[in-house]
């Protein structure tokens, strides 16, 4: 929200396009690289967990196979926290940070 | 050799007496390092409560034990906290979907299983907890095949190498035969 709007106007959120951090919610989860896991696994564990379509998943696990890790999620440090234990739960080494 | 398809609505399984050996017995195994014997729990109210009997706040010390139950933040003041409240529980899971695949796996006395995508995803996590402790004992990193490669047919990590691949395979085939539950 920027200063000096004028407070008759209401302003519509627009959603913010899923790839992207959002810049009002700034926790984050964090997938790390780990010789172990299947890229098939760790792609499954993001359909699964987070919804995300098949495409989205493996752009997700191969970036962070390619860059070490991944922001797979953002949002409340609650949310994010939740989303670490189910990752853990899966094997996947993960963690919460601010971003 | 191992054999999984999909078959309709189900996965068919048909495992060696070995393999169930090798499978149960890992599963076990890994069962054990987590603390845990079942999902069962000795004390229903701590259960209840949320309360673990092991309120562990320090990372674990073996590697392996520390790979399946990580810091989940790089502050180590707030991953012990966090660790306080969620230890517990995660070992519990673990350990629960470790014990399931054990028992399924000695309870197909003729090697034959069917299972559906719900069991399968608790199979799977389990498979993967297991391929993290061995990937850790074996020091696996990501030059492993090239190291494999080298490795001497005497090594006394043969047995265990052999295994590790083993359980890749069969998460692999697991994995193409499952849906998403």
């Amino acid at each position: 929200m920027s200063a000096g709007a004028a407070p008759t106007v209401e302003r519509v959120e627009q959603p913010v396009e899923d790839d992207e951090v959002k810049p009002d919610r700034p926790w984050v989860t964090i997938v790390w690289n780990d010789p172990v896991n299947l890229m098939t696994y760790v792609t499954y564990v993001f359909q699964k967990l987070f919804g995300y379509p098949k495409a989205k998943a493996q752009k997700l696990m191969r970036q962070v196979h390619e860059e070490g890790r991944a922001v797979v999620s953002s949002g409340t440090r609650e949310q994010m926290e939740h989303d670490v234990a189910r990752l853990h739960a899966h094997g996947l080494w993960a963690t919460v940070s601010q971003d | 050799m191992a054999t999984i398809k999909r078959k309709g609505d189900v996965i068919r399984i048909r495992l060696e007496p070995e393999e169930r050996m090798i499978l149960a017995g890992f599963a076990r195994e890994v069962s054990e390092l987590l603390g845990g014997v079942a999902a069962a729990d000795p004390d229903p109210l701590a259960a209840m409560v949320g309360m673990g009997s092991d309120t562990a706040s320090a990372p674990p010390e073996d590697p392996a034990l520390r790979r399946l139950l990580p810091d989940a933040y790089d502050d180590p003041a707030v991953a012990a906290e966090f660790r306080r409240l969620t230890d517990d529980e995660l070992r519990r899971g673990k350990t629960s979907a470790l014990a399931r695949l054990g028992d399924d796996v000695e309870g197909a006395a003729d090697g034959q299983l069917e299972i559906d995508d719900e069991t399968a995803d608790v199979w799977v996590q389990a498979l993967n907890d297991v391929r993290l402790v061995l990937g850790v004992r074996l020091n696996v990193d990501d030059d492993y095949r090239p190291w494999r490669r080298g490795i001497a047919p005497d090594d006394p990590r043969k047995p265990l190498i052999a295994a590790y691949d083993w359980l890749t395979g069969v998460q692999e085939m697991l994995l193409s035969a499952m849906r998403l539950p």
